[in-house]
């Protein structure tokens, strides 16, 4: 049977929660890196499966974990990224494993914003410094989280297509496999503009794209919701039945390209869910329009879900999962219809992945 | 001989120590035994100073009991006895 493995992130160290396919019971293990702010956890399955977390520490900064069992334990990694310029690297934000067709390659978005790659299993970064050292650079300015770097997406189709979102900066597009980047904001609402640079200023909070359709972009933004259909080439919105446009989390069914969840906020003044009712929005159409999720979700719910903080399963009814700025787990096992807490109570929650081990 | 001086390692950074709450290093002075500690275990190195070499805001290394940021050099002598600690700073609640 199927092992469902949910990795967390936390702001004191990382969480392995696994259950079988009946998603009934759950066994939670951890803290895993105790003490470090877990930022993301990726589980790489293109072969013998390798787990890889980015963290960081105010006091000790940035690095990369790597395990080979599932998380049981955990080496550092030597050569992690880290800025030759002068550019400060403080966190890791994501890590997020290569094609099928880049054994051993897998990219990581950090803050001070910047995309690094490496070519061999973790073991050796180096930065693409096309995206930091960008021309647009003296005029990035960071968000409430930082100037990060928090979403890759990779374009299957095309080894040298891929995207960043930047929080505070907007979202950009290689097609030379990381050497050149170009903005991609045409169609976003501009939150601070760069001075000389007006296509630049862009707030996206979470991005993710259409595997089957890679021209299919979707993003939650700090100033609503957004879709592109070309690339990034342009952006439009897709706010139909969301009452409020603020959020952070956004995730696609990964066996159902049509189908996404948002968690959205009162505001950026106050990021917590609105009136205290932690509601999940649903679209199964692209976008088009938006249902609420509530069944089984609580009252007097004042917390926020953070960007990275949610995921889904590629079961034939599928579980979707999110964890909150106070420590809840929240799932589904059957798309969204009803809600379940988890027993347990954890740090702030930065992140949460999910993957099916066969 | 070179003097074998203990130095003291917090809990978080003991991945970069292979678990080792306590290390020793060689060195006839301060400034050697640092610099054999980050040879010895170099990812301590990152979590210690940052990228351009300054000691991390947060990070105290001490020297017996005196803080070391404020010495004005550390070509200090090591006697028998000494110890170095590394720690984080803690400044409020």
């Amino acid at each position: 049977m199927a092992q469902i493995l949910l990795m967390v992130g936390t702001q004191k160290g990382a969480f392995m929660i696994s259950s079988d396919e009946r998603r009934t019971t759950w066994e939670v293990r951890g803290p895993l890196l105790k003490g470090w702010s877990v930022f993301d956890i990726a589980l790489d399955q293109r072969g013998t499966p390798a787990m890889y977390a980015g963290v960081g520490h105010f006091v000790y900064g940035p690095a990369v974990h790597i395990s080979h069992d599932l998380g049981k334990t955990w080496q550092q990694v030597e050569d992690a990224p880290k800025y030759e310029s002068t550019h400060k690297l403080s966190n890791v934000w994501c890590i997020e494993p290569g094609r099928s067709n880049e054994p051993g390659v897998l990219y990581a978005g950090v803050d001070e914003a910047g995309i690094f790659v490496s070519r061999d299993s973790g073991l050796h970064w180096e930065e693409l410094p096309g995206l930091s050292n960008h021309p647009t650079r003296d005029e990035w300015s960071p968000g409430a989280g930082g100037l990060c770097c928090h979403s890759i997406l990779l374009d299957p189709r095309d080894i040298n297509r891929m995207w960043v979102g930047i929080s505070a900066v907007g979202v950009f597009r290689t097609d030379d496999a990381g050497k050149t980047w170009m903005s991609s904001n045409d169609g976003l609402e501009i939150v601070c503009a760069g001075e000389t640079h007006k296509d630049i200023g862009t707030c996206v909070h979470h991005m993710v794209i259409d595997p089957r359709n890679p021209d299919r972009l979707f993003q939650q933004n700090h100033r609503g919701l957004f879709r592109s259909l070309n690339g990034g080439d342009t952006w439009e919105r897709i706010e139909n039945g969301i009452p409020n446009n603020f959020g952070f989390p956004m995730v696609m069914l990964p066996n159902d390209s049509a189908t996404l969840y948002i968690v959205p906020q009162e505001s950026d003044e106050f990021r917590f869910a609105a009136d205290g009712r932690l509601t999940v929005y649903r679209t199964t159409n692209g976008g088009n329009s938006w249902h609420p999720l509530r069944n089984g979700l609580p009252f007097n719910a004042y917390v926020g879900v953070l960007r990275q903080a949610m995921a889904a399963d590629s079961c034939d009814e599928p579980g979707v999962y999110f964890g909150t700025t106070g420590g809840q787990i929240f799932y589904s096992r059957d798309g969204g219809g009803k809600w379940e807490a988890m027993s347990c109570a954890l740090p702030r929650i930065n992140s949460v992945r999910v993957a099916v081990i066969e | 001989m070179k003097a074998t001086t203990p130095v003291s390692i917090p809990m978080l950074l003991g991945n970069a120590t292979s678990g080792a709450r306590e290390v020793t290093v060689s060195g006839a002075t301060l400034q050697e035994c640092l610099d054999d500690l980050f040879v010895q275990y170099p990812m301590l190195r990152s979590h210690v100073y940052e990228e351009r070499g300054q000691l991390r805001r947060h990070v105290l290394i001490l020297f017996n009991d005196q803080n070391t940021r404020w010495l004005e050099t550390l070509n200090v002598p090591i006697k028998p006895g000494d110890r170095i600690t590394i720690m984080q700073a803690v400044s409020g609640g």
